[in-house]
Formats: C-alpha cells, sequence, structure tokens
C-alpha cells in the first residue's frame, strides 16, 4: 500500500514534468483535438469509427503492454475479447446489471481467462506461445458455436444480441475517451515502474533474469493479468458498443487486428497503439467506397507500412517533428 | 552488390510491383456494386433532391448476396420510377438506391464493417428504408441501428426465427422489421419434409419398388441440427426408414465424400436428403455422378440454386433435385416477366436476395401510396394489412405478413404464398419446377417431370 | 472402420507431409514464421485453375509451379530478409501478404466456389473402399517428393548448408555460409513443394479464396506436433495427424462434430507436455 502511494506520487510529478515537454503536450494537444472532434464535426458516423478506434486502441495497447514489453507474444488475445464480452452481455441483458458494474465484471472475467492460458503456457516461448495461445482461441470459438447441448448454455451461432443501445452516442464518445485515457496512461504508468523494467529483463534475458533472482513465474503471470484486464475493458466496451455478441469474437482475426494496430504505431510504446489504431480504421473507413478493391489496396498498404516502418510509424514520425520543433524553438 | 546498390534494386521492384497493381486496378473496372453512391435510374434528371425517397440495401456487396439484392432493388427501382414514381399529397417522389458494404458473408466476420455500414447508410447517406440482411450474427449487432432510429426493415437473406420472434417480444422495438424472403427455418424444414413424403410415393408408384430408405447427409453446423433431428424424428411417420445419417465437418474434402456415397449406397439408400449451405455440395455432386449411387438427391444444398453450378461441376449436377425460392414458372403473374427481365439486363439469373429485394421496393413503394408517408412508424399499420386476405403480388409469390412480421408460408386455392420450390438440375444445364403433387405448391407451376438417372435406384 | 481409417489417413498424411515439411524446413533455418504459408498454395491452385482453359493442366501446372517459387524468392528477399531481426515483422509481413493473395484471387476472380477436374480420371478399389485414383497419385507423389527433399538435403552441398544454418546459423555464417541464400533456397523449395500439394490434391477438390488459412493451420500445427524445424519430425508427424485425425472423423463415439477440435486439443496438450514437439530440439526458442 505505501509502495503504491508513492508510484502514484511520483507517477503525478513525472506527469507534470511530462505535460510540458515535447511528448506531453503533443498529446495533450492531440486529446484536445479529439475531443473536440464530435461538437465540431456532429457526425454521428465518424464518431462511431471513432469510438471503435478508441476501443481498439485500449485493445492493442493491452497486446503491447504483454508482448512488447513481457516478450509473451499472444496469438490468442481474441479470448480476453470475447469472454469480456459474453460475461458482459449476459449480465446486461439477462440480469439487467448496470452497464459500468457489467463492464468490471467482464475485465475481472478476462483476468481469470489470462490465468486459464497464462499457467499452462508459462513453458512456452515463441511460436510456441503463439500457437498455445491461438490453440486456445480456436477451442473456445469451436465451443460456442456448437449446437445443442452446448448452445443451451453458450448461446450458439447467434450469441446474445438485443443490449441496450447507448442513448446518446456522444456521451458515449467521451466515456470510452476516458476508459482510453484511463488505461492507457495506466498502462505506460505500469511499463514505466519497477514492474515494467522487471517485465523488460524477463523480456530480454530470461535464464539471466531468473538468475538474480527475479520470479519470471509469477511476473509474466502479472503481466497476463493486466495484460487481460484492459482487453477485457476493451471486450466489454466494444460489446456495448455493438450490442451484440457472438462467437465471431474469439476469432484470431481480433487477435490479429490487435498485432496489426501495436505494430502499425510501434511495439513497446503503448502510445503507439493509439497512432496504430486510428490509422488502421480510418483507412479503412477510407477505403470504403472502393468496394471490392478496398481490402486489396489495405493488404497492400497493410505490406508496405510493416515492410518499411519495423519500428511503427509513431516514433519516427514523433521525432522528425521533434527535430523540427527543436529548430523552430532554437529560432 | 553492394547494399546501396540493394536497396535501390529493392526500391524499385517495390515501385515497380506498386505501379503494376496501380495499372491493373485502372484498367479493370471495379467488381461489384458502387458502395455510398445514389443511383436514381428512371427517374426525370430534374427531380429535386427532396422528392427523392431514399432507399439503403446493406448486404455483403462483394459477394453474390450483396450483389443480388442490389441488383433487384435497383431494377425495381428504375422500374418504378420510369412508371411515375410514388405519389403522395399531389407531388411525384421518385426512388434512389444506395448501397454501403457490411463484409458480413467472410469467413471471419468483423462486425464493425456491418454496424459502421449500418450508420454510415442512415447518417451520411441519408437512407429513409432498409433493405437487406444477410447473416444472423451480423444483421443481430447492426438491425440495432436502423431500429434505433426507427425506420423501415425489409429483410430479404436471414431466415433465422429470431428476428420474427423480436417482433412478437418487444413489438415497440422491433417492429420495424419485416421479413420478405426466405421462409423461417421451421416451414423450411417442414417443406422438405412434405416433399420427401410425396417424393417416396412417387418414386414407388413410377418404379414399381418399395421406396422406403432414405440418408440423410447434412454439414455439422448449427442451423442443420434442427432439420437433421426433424427428419430423423418425422420421416418414420411417413413409412420411411433412415437407414444413415452423416454429419460431415465443414472442412471434408473430396476423399471425404466417396466414404459417404460408398456408406449412403451400402445402407441401400433410395433417397439421400442433403443439407448443406456450403462447399460440400460440389464435392457431394462431382462424387455422385463419379460413384454413380444408386440414389436420388433431394434437398438442400444452397450453392445447387445458383446458375454456376452447373458449370462449377461440370455438369455434375444433373438428376439433383434442389429446394429454391423462385425459378422462371408462374408463381405469380409477375414473376416470369419480372425473370426474363432479370436475365435480359444483368445476364444471370436472380437469386433470393435479388428476388427478395426487388419485392421489397415494390412493398414499400405500395405502402408509402396507400399511407400518403414517409414515416417508417405510420408506415407499419400500413404493411401488416398485408395479410393473406390482401397479399401482395410479387416476384417471389403473393407475400403475406403475419404478426411476427414473418412472411405466410403456403397456398390456398390459386394464390401461391411465400413457398419453396423444388427443382431439378436437367440435361443441358437447364433447372426445371417438379411437382410437389400439392404437398407444398399446386401443380400449376410444374416446367417438368423428375428424371431419374439411369444408372437406377436401389432395391 | 479400419480400413478406413488406413487410407484415407494415409492420405490425408501423404497431403500433410507435402504442406509441413517446407514449413518446418523455413522456420528451421531462419527461425521465419511464415503465415503466407497457406497463400502460396491458394495462388498456385488459382493460376493453375486460370490458366487450365488455355494451356491445359500439364502446362498449367508447370507455369504455376515456376509461378509461385518466383512469389517465394521475392517474399524471401523483399519482405522476410530485411525484417529476420524482428520476429514480429516477419510475422506481420507474411500475414499481410497471405492477406493481399486472398483479396487478390478474390478481387480478379470471384468470391465463388470452383471445382478443379481430377487429371487422374476414376477410381480405384482398396480393401473394399473406392477411392479417387487422383488421391493414389498423391500418395505416390508425395512418398517419392519426400525421399528427393530428404536427399537434397542430406546430399548436395546446398542442402548440406540448410542443415548447417539450421543447426547453428552464427557458426555457419562464420564459415562463410551465404545464410541469405540459404533461406530462400528453402523459401522456394517450400514453396515447390506446397506447388506439388496443389498439382496432386487441388484437382478433385474445390477452390476459394479463403482456402490458404485452412492449409496454413493444417501445416503449422504439424510442425508443432512434429517438432520445430525438425524434417523428420514433421514427416512423422505428419501422417501421425492424418491417422488422429481420420479416426476422428470415423469414431462413432466423438463423431465429426468434435472432430474441428479435437485436433486443436491434441495439439495444445502436445505443446502442455512436449513444447518441443514429438523429434524437435531440445531447446525451445
Amino acid at each position: 500500500m505505501m509502495r503504491l502511494q508513492l508510484d502514484l506520487r511520483s507517477f503525478f510529478e513525472r506527469f507534470k514534468i511530462w505535460a510540458v515537454s515535447f511528448r506531453g503536450s503533443i498529446t495533450l494537444i492531440a486529446l484536445a483535438g479529439l475531443s473536440l472532434f464530435p461538437p465540431i464535426t456532429r457526425s454521428v458516423y465518424w464518431t462511431q469509427i471513432l469510438i471503435s478506434a478508441m476501443i481498439f486502441a485500449i485493445f492493442a495497447a493491452s497486446w503491447d503492454l504483454l508482448a512488447g514489453y513481457a516478450g509473451q507474444v499472444s496469438f490468442g488475445h481474441s479470448v480476453f475479447f470475447g469472454a469480456a464480452g459474453y460475461v458482459t452481455a449476459a449480465l446486461v441483458r439477462y440480469l439487467g446489471v448496470n452497464w459500468i458494474l457489467s463492464l468490471i465484471a467482464g475485465a475481472f472475467a478476462a483476468v481469470l481467462f489470462s490465468l486459464l492460458i497464462g499457467i499452462p503456457c508459462l513453458r512456452l516461448k515463441g511460436p510456441y506461445l503463439a500457437l498455445g495461445t491461438l490453440a486456445f482461441s480456436l477451442i473456445l470459438l469451436s465451443l460456442f458455436y456448437m449446437g445443442p447441448p452446448w448452445s443451451d448454455i453458450l448461446g450458439g451461432s447467434e450469441g446474445i444480441s438485443g443490449l441496450p443501445v447507448p442513448p446518446n452516442i456522444f456521451v458515449a464518445f467521451y466515456l470510452v475517451l476516458g476508459f482510453m485515457i484511463i488505461s492507457l496512461f495506466g498502462m505506460h504508468a505500469i511499463v514505466e515502474s519497477r514492474l515494467g523494467t522487471l517485465l523488460k529483463a524477463i523480456r530480454d534475458d530470461e535464464t539471466c533474469a531468473d538468475a538474480s533472482g527475479i520470479n519470471t513465474t509469477v511476473y509474466k503471470l502479472i503481466a497476463f493479468m493486466l495484460s487481460g484486464f484492459f482487453a477485457g475493458i476493451a471486450g466489454s466496451l466494444f460489446v456495448l458498443q455493438q450490442t451484440a455478441v457472438n462467437p465471431a469474437y474469439f476469432q484470431p482475426l481480433y487477435s490479429f487486428y490487435a498485432i496489426i494496430m501495436a505494430s502499425i504505431g510501434g511495439i513497446a510504446t503503448i502510445f503507439g497503439s493509439i497512432a496504430g489504431s486510428f490509422i488502421f480504421w480510418i483507412l479503412s473507413e477510407f477505403l470504403r467506397p472502393l468496394a471490392a478493391a478496398a481490402l486489396l489496396i489495405f493488404a497492400t498498404l497493410l505490406i508496405l507500412i510493416v515492410r518499411f516502418a519495423e519500428e511503427g510509424v509513431m516514433n519516427p514520425v514523433m521525432e522528425r517533428i521533434q527535430e523540427y520543433w527543436d529548430k523552430f524553438r532554437g529560432m | 552488390m553492394d547494399t546501396r546498390t540493394k536497396q535501390m534494386l529493392a526500391v524499385l521492384l517495390v515501385i515497380v510491383v506498386v505501379a503494376g497493381v496501380g495499372v491493373v486496378f485502372i484498367m479493370l473496372p471495379p467488381a461489384g456494386v458502387p458502395i455510398g453512391q445514389l443511383f436514381t435510374p428512371g427517374a426525370p434528371a430534374n427531380t429535386p433532391a427532396e422528392n427523392i425517397i431514399i432507399v439503403g440495401i446493406l448486404d455483403p456487396m462483394t459477394d453474390i448476396q450483396g450483389i443480388g439484392a442490389w441488383q433487384g432493388a435497383y431494377m425495381a427501382c428504375e422500374e418504378l420510377n420510369l412508371a411515375g414514381g410514388v405519389t403522395v399529397d399531389g407531388e411525384d417522389y421518385y426512388f434512389g438506391v444506395i448501397a454501403e458494404d457490411t463484409s458480413e458473408s467472410e469467413a471471419s466476420l468483423d462486425l464493425t464493417k456491418g454496424t459502421a455500414a449500418a450508420t454510415k447508410i442512415i447518417e451520411e447517406d441519408g437512407a429513409q428504408f432498409i433493405i437487406g440482411g444477410f447473416r444472423s450474427e451480423a444483421l443481430l449487432a447492426y438491425q440495432e441501428i436502423v431500429m434505433d432510429n426507427e425506420m423501415l426493415l425489409f429483410g430479404t437473406g436471414a431466415s433465422t426465427d429470431i428476428f420474427c420472434q423480436n417482433v412478437l417480444d418487444n413489438y415497440d422495438r422491433y417492429k420495424y422489421f419485416f421479413r420478405v424472403i426466405p421462409i423461417n427455418s421451421t416451414s423450411l424444414a417442414s417443406s422438405l419434409l412434405r416433399y420427401i413424403a410425396y417424393l417416396d410415393g412417387y418414386l414407388t408408384a413410377v418404379t414399381g419398388q418399395n421406396i422406403t430408405k432414405v440418408a440423410v447427409i447434412r454439414e455439422d453446423l448449427t442451423w442443420t441440427e434442427g432439420m437433421g433431428a426433424f427428419l430423423d424424428g418425422y420421416l418414420p411417420l411417413y413409412g420411411l426408414e433412415v437407414v444413415e445419417h452423416i454429419a460431415y465437418p465443414i472442412t471434408a474434402d473430396a476423399a471425404a465424400f466417396a466414404t459417404y456415397w460408398q456408406q449412403i449406397d451400402d445402407a441401400g439408400a433410395q433417397i439421400t436428403v442433403p443439407v448443406i449451405s456450403a462447399q460440400g455440395g460440389i464435392l457431394m455432386t462431382t462424387q455422385y455422378q463419379q460413384l454413380q449411387p444408386k440414389c436420388i438427391m433431394a434437398g438442400i444444398d444452397v450453392m445447387g440454386q445458383l446458375d454456376t453450378y452447373w458449370t462449377q461441376t461440370a455438369g455434375a449436377c444433373q438428376y439433383e433435385v434442389v429446394l429454391q425460392s423462385t425459378i422462371r414458372t408462374n408463381k405469380t403473374t409477375r414473376t416470369i416477366p419480372a425473370w426474363d427481365a432479370f436475365l435480359a439486363k444483368y445476364g444471370q439469373e436472380p437469386i433470393y436476395n435479388a428476388i427478395g429485394s426487388y419485392d421489397a421496393m415494390y412493398i414499400l413503394a405500395q405502402a408509402i401510396e396507400d399511407g400518403q408517408t414517409f414515416n417508417s412508424t405510420e408506415l407499419i399499420p400500413v404493411l401488416e394489412e398485408i395479410d393473406v386476405n390482401n397479399p401482395f403480388e410479387g416476384f417471389a409469390g403473393n407475400i403475406a405478413f403475419l404478426d411476427s412480421h414473418d412472411v405466410f408460408e403456403g397456398y390456398i386455392g390459386d394464390t401461391i404464398y411465400s413457398v419453396v420450390l423444388f427443382t431439378q438440375w436437367q440435361a443441358g444445364g437447364v433447372k426445371e419446377a417438379l411437382s410437389s403433387g400439392g404437398y407444398i405448391y399446386p401443380d400449376s407451376v410444374v416446367t417438368a417431370q423428375l428424371v431419374l438417372p439411369p444408372w437406377g435406384i436401389n432395391p | 472402420m479400419i480400413e478406413e481409417v488406413i487410407i484415407f489417413g494415409t492420405v490425408q498424411g501423404a497431403l500433410l507431409a507435402l504442406l509441413a515439411l517446407g514449413f518446418s524446413l523455413v522456420y528451421g533455418v531462419g527461425g521465419v514464421l511464415n503465415l503466407a504459408h497457406g497463400a502460396f498454395y491458394l495462388i498456385t491452385a488459382y493460376i493453375i485453375f486460370w490458366t487450365i482453359p488455355l494451356f491445359g493442366f500439364t502446362v498449367s501446372a508447370i507455369v504455376g509451379l515456376i509461378a509461385v517459387m518466383g512469389i517465394a524468392a521475392f517474399t524471401s528477399l523483399a519482405l522476410i530478409k530485411p525484417l529476420q531481426d524482428t520476429h514480429i515483422g516477419v510475422v506481420l509481413v507474411t500475414f499481410a501478404l497471405a492477406f493481399f493473395f486472398e483479396q487478390f484471387v478474390k478481387y480478379f476472380g470471384d468470391p465463388l466456389y470452383h471445382y478443379i477436374a481430377p487429371w487422374v480420371p476414376g477410381f480405384i478399389t482398396l480393401l473394399g473402399i473406392n477411392l479417387q485414383a487422383q488421391l493414389l497419385a498423391l500418395v505416390i507423389g508425395s512418398i517419392a517428393l519426400v525421399i528427393v527433399v530428404t536427399l537434397f538435403i542430406n546430399k548436395t552441398k546446398i542442402g548440406k548448408s540448410i542443415r548447417a544454418v539450421s543447426q547453428d546459423a552464427e557458426a555457419a555464417s562464420l564459415v562463410g555460409i551465404n545464410t541469405d541464400l540459404v533461406l530462400m533456397t528453402s523459401l522456394v523449395l517450400s514453396a515447390l513443394l506446397v506447388g506439388f500439394a496443389v498439382i496432386f490434391y487441388a484437382p478433385g477438390n474445390y477452390i476459394a479464396p479463403h482456402i490458404g488459412w485452412r492449409y496454413l493451420l493444417l501445416a503449422f500445427s504439424v510442425t508443432i506436433f512434429g517438432g520445430m524445424g525438425s524434417i523428420p519430425g514433421s514427416i512423422v508427424g505428419a501422417f501421425i495427424m492424418g491417422y488422429a485425425t481420420t479416426f476422428t472423423d470415423y469414431f462413432p463415439m466423438l463423431g465429426p462434430e468434435y472432430s474441428q477440435l479435437i485436433p486443436i486439443v491434441v495439439i495444445l496438450v502436445m505443446l502442455l507436455i512436449r513444447p518441443q514437439g514429438l523429434l524437435g530440439k531440445e531447446e525451445v526458442q
């Protein structure tokens, strides 16, 4: 408890310094711009897209926390997404629980699943871990798609639908924005803390970390749980936005969305996920009028981005801007 | 080669590839449906924008279902406009159609594509009424947006009962949903059962053999389970024995189908009932032709409904009897002219999504004309008047809505409502409507007799 | 039932061996997880399907093989090699490539399923079971190719380099082996094997834009089962998996309902008990 307070205080102090720094001011300007978007444009459609982008920014960042910092590359991140989605949907739809309580319950369900996956997969590394987690998500996908008697409990291919629609899309926007800011800064604080340093040590050389007395098992599990928690928040928000949940939530597709977005933004950056997610969503909506060609062009661009922006787009672009910024200030 | 040259070569290579792909993109006209563009075919050129009634089509626009729905709606739109549109309060209004892609037929379903498309079509494209929906899971998510906007949604693709159950359970919210096509899964199963019962009697009379042995082959997906159990339970009541019941994994390959036919033939089946929506149908038919098991195939093979199926299976689908919503036959007086017009306009036969969307446009036009309003909520009572006593004569049949806003299935006297036809692929790749002995539809729509495979039927 | 399991298990195993051998080889050489492996199958199948009306099957098959080898060489040089240090980069770029090919055939072809007629017509009866003659060709072809590839790797100079790099990349490059060339060779070899899998297996089967993912998953699971980077492991693994999946298809208690689930569960259990696979190297990395 004591240490937590200290951590919190140092966090606020760091925040002050950060806010006046180059990156801090850029972030705050961007956030201000984002929060002004709905009142200025009054576009329900683009607000809806930005909500999706923000939800997936949380999801991608949670993957980045696990893969980028703790070095545990997961291909089955959609498990947390789906588990939280189903719990939230069931609570809201069948028990009439308040959405925020359902969301928290969903996030904790995801934590439970992160332990379920994390513990057996502790021994696995690299592609083996990737496939192990992928296998978990595929098993859940098949289980939820199964017919009776399974479908009586799990809902079958239609899942749970007809959740209440958020009464006002603009209010929903600011709520999700709040969730994104808290989650992202939360994750950033985690990776900047002692815990983050330990995780990076495990990522870079597990044997060495083990030898220097770090209990790698416990810390890897903590990474899984934290990642699962934030992914769960994203999953719950997503189900509240879509108003329906079905087995498709467990698809590898969503795991790959997280990986793609985190990589576009830059791995091991946390905030890069925002850039990655926004680029992903806005680009795919801009390509929408091209219909059949849209996905082909999207795939081409994806190849080019991944090929030529190894560090992701956020850091290189920020560095370039900072150069100009410094030049401008030096004048 | 030093690194510099290699880098330059790599960059050059990428440029060449990108340029090549780019050129090909420009050379080829985009396949499929124009997205997010309003079309007002047949409307006078000087029609003011406020006199255009915008109908949004939501479907997977890069796949056959979406393309079909778009073509059907577009053709109806053009016909309606050329006939003068609709008149409300003495002023002429014309129709416009606009499409958004929900990508719902992709193997990996991304729900956000559907909800984003629904939001866009309502908020940006200004759609006032919606037609479409194909995959239940996707429609369940994005129909909420349409309901939220209190807008009519004509279902022209999904057959799951849940949508109409919603209308009964929560009328105030879901009353905007009307199903135009297809008939629901329960009616589908019962139609299939009635046809097999009829076929039994017919084959017994024609072959002089005692026809009692039936095999069921279905893909192992949720929707076929109920139907499989239903057939297992009810066929014995008609004196038929299910001698083989195969539920195959959706990934089964050609080798697997060879064994299935082997098992079916060994069991002595005389009728084989497929319940298949996916590619398994292609393998089933091609293996049937090669192995020539002594039985007749009659059932649901969704791919077999397409006019391309004959070439897709290289003619192997000959003798297969498939359930199909409509072919070129006089279900109503409108069916044959509309069919011919569609074929002339697009060079291909309409699939059920096309037929349903065509009818949905006409139903909407009639309701607007009768109700003298564009308000969806006020149009609902007008649409609800289209019932069994006062059906709408459409392309797919006489459409009559039930309390659940589902379509009425069956026929009364000469009036054929929304029924499915049993059709057979016959020599030369033509599809003919067979008799159902009056069990499902009257013989007035029959275009040909059942042809049995020359290799005979098991004793 | 036992006859079915033997025959169709062998057929399945022969296919899996062709798919998994190259995948495992490429992983062993460069630690490259090639998610475009299934897409190689897809694009070969479509090239053959599109060119059959022009040239007939034999020429189309050769065109398909050459094309897929070219694609593999390009992938290796332009996409994989520059990103080899960041393993996640390779995974992503090959994933994007696989996605690209899926959309490519969908855009320039159509989203429908198509059927390629078998080039070995007719049926043969083995142990009382009717079998497409095409599938017998698959078994024979697969065995022949596996032998040829094993000889190539053990006897030729480049094959020996592949083995050397697979065992210790650093040491291999120290003694002057061009690791880039070795990576490219193994990728082209894997594409060639996949191409042959298409030639033997696609005729008589359906093709559709999304089939690549299924073949990727098959190759991936066999490789995990047999041991990443182990050539004997992937061959043995392929046949064991072949018999196992066929068994679950026919085993009355389980039924096909579970047959999609069982292989994944088996892989998961395998991963948890013996992560390095049947014949994999002890060191898991």
